[in-house]
C-alpha cells in the first residue's frame, strides 16, 4: 500500500526506473558490428574483389579478418560459378598459397581480361574458366618454388606461363 | 468454404513476446520458420507464449511480415524499405531467431550498400573508429590500390 505522502517519491522512483530501463533496452538493441564478428564475416563474404581489399582498410578488425580468413576469399573465388568444384579442390589450393592468393595472381587478372571495369560481373563462371585459374595457380606455385630453390636460373620471366595473366593488346 | 477448410486445418496459434512487451500471435508453421522458436517449443510442449528477448516489436513485426511474404519478388524489394540502422538490427533478429531466408536477403542489402564505398563511408556507416596507425594505412592502400580505382565519391 503506498501512503499518500510518500506517492509522490513514489512517482519519480518509479521514473526513474522506467527511464534506465529505456536506456538498457537501448543499449541492448544498439547493434555495432565489430562486437558480431559471425555477422560481419557473412556480410564480408557477399562483398565483391574490390571492396573486400578497400574493407581491409576499414580497421584493425576487418583487416585481420580479410588476411586471415581464406573462406572468405574461396567464397569470391567460386561465387559465380554454377556447380562449385569438389572438395578435393581446397587442399591443393590451401597447399599452393590459400584462395586470396589465387584470387589476385589468378582471378582478377583473368576477370580483368574478360570485362573493362571490373565490377561488371555478373556472368556465371564456366567450368573450364574455373580449371583455367586453377591451372595457372599450380604454375605460379611451382616456378615460386624453383625460383626460391635456386635450382633452375633465376631470370624466369622468359620461360614463365604467368604471361598467360597478363592483359594483352590485340 | 475455403475459409472453413484453412481454419480447421490451421495449426494451433502462439504468443510471441518482444523485447518491449508488445505481443504477436502468430501460428504455428510461421513461428516454426524461426529455428530458434522451433527449438524452444520442441523443448516445451505445452508452450504458449514464447519471450523473444532481443528483439523489439518493431522489428518482429517486419520479421513475421518477412515470413509471411517472403518470395524472390518480396525478397528483393524488401530491403529497399529500411535504413541502415533497421536492417542491421534486422539482421541481428534474424540471426537471433535463426531464419536463413531472412539472414540471406540482409547480408546482400547490407552488402550491396557497402560495395564499391571509400573506408570512410563504410566506417561511418558501422560507426567504427579507424585504429590504423597512419603508416599502416598508407602501406594498407598502397597494397590495395587496384581495390580502390573506381570506388564512389562519397
Amino acid at each position: 500500500m503506498v501512503h499518500h505522502h510518500h506517492y509522490h517519491e513514489y512517482m519519480q522512483q518509479k521514473m526513474r526506473r522506467n527511464t534506465s530501463n529505456q536506456q538498457q533496452q537501448n543499449k541492448r538493441h544498439k547493434f555495432f558490428i565489430n562486437d558480431n564478428i559471425d555477422i560481419l564475416r557473412e556480410i564480408l563474404k557477399r562483398l565483391d574483389g574490390p571492396s573486400l581489399g578497400v574493407a581491409s582498410c576499414v580497421c584493425r578488425l576487418w583487416c585481420n579478418l580479410t588476411n586471415n580468413d581464406d573462406s572468405i576469399w574461396e567464397h569470391l573465388c567460386f561465387r559465380h560459378v554454377l556447380t562449385p568444384p569438389p572438395a578435393t579442390v581446397r587442399p591443393v589450393v590451401v597447399a599452393l598459397g590459400g584462395y586470396k592468393r589465387l584470387y589476385m595472381v589468378c582471378v582478377r587478372p583473368v576477370l580483368s581480361r574478360l570485362s573493362e571495369s571490373e565490377r561488371v560481373m555478373k556472368r556465371v563462371w564456366t567450368r573450364h574458366e574455373v580449371q583455367l585459374s586453377l591451372s595457372l595457380f599450380c604454375i605460379d606455385s611451382y616456378e615460386r618454388l624453383a625460383g626460391g630453390g635456386g635450382m633452375i636460373a633465376s631470370d624466369a620471366s622468359p620461360s614463365s606461363l604467368m604471361f598467360l595473366c597478363n592483359p594483352i593488346n590485340v | 468454404m475455403a475459409e472453413e477448410k484453412s481454419q480447421a486445418s490451421s495449426s494451433k496459434m502462439l504468443t510471441l513476446k518482444a523485447s518491449d512487451g508488445v505481443l504477436f500471435e502468430v501460428e504455428l508453421n510461421i513461428a516454426k520458420e524461426m529455428k530458434t522458436v522451433q527449438a524452444y517449443i520442441d523443448d516445451c510442449e505445452d508452450i504458449e507464449t514464447i519471450p523473444i528477448p532481443n528483439v523489439l516489436g518493431k522489428h518482429l513485426a517486419i520479421v513475421i511480415e518477412y515470413i509471411k511474404k517472403t518470395n524472390e519478388e518480396y525478397d528483393a524489394e524488401f530491403e529497399k524499405q529500411w535504413n541502415m540502422d533497421d536492417l542491421q538490427l534486422l539482421l541481428l533478429a534474424a540471426n537471433y531467431l535463426n531464419i536463413s531466408g531472412l539472414q540471406e536477403c540482409l547480408c546482400k542489402a547490407i552488402a550491396k550498400r557497402i560495395e564499391n564505398k571509400s573506408p570512410e563511408y563504410v566506417r561511418k556507416v558501422f560507426n567504427i573508429e579507424n585504429d590504423h596507425s597512419p603508416e599502416e594505412e598508407a602501406k594498407l592502400r598502397k597494397e590495395y590500390k587496384w581495390a580502390f580505382e573506381g570506388v564512389d565519391k562519397d
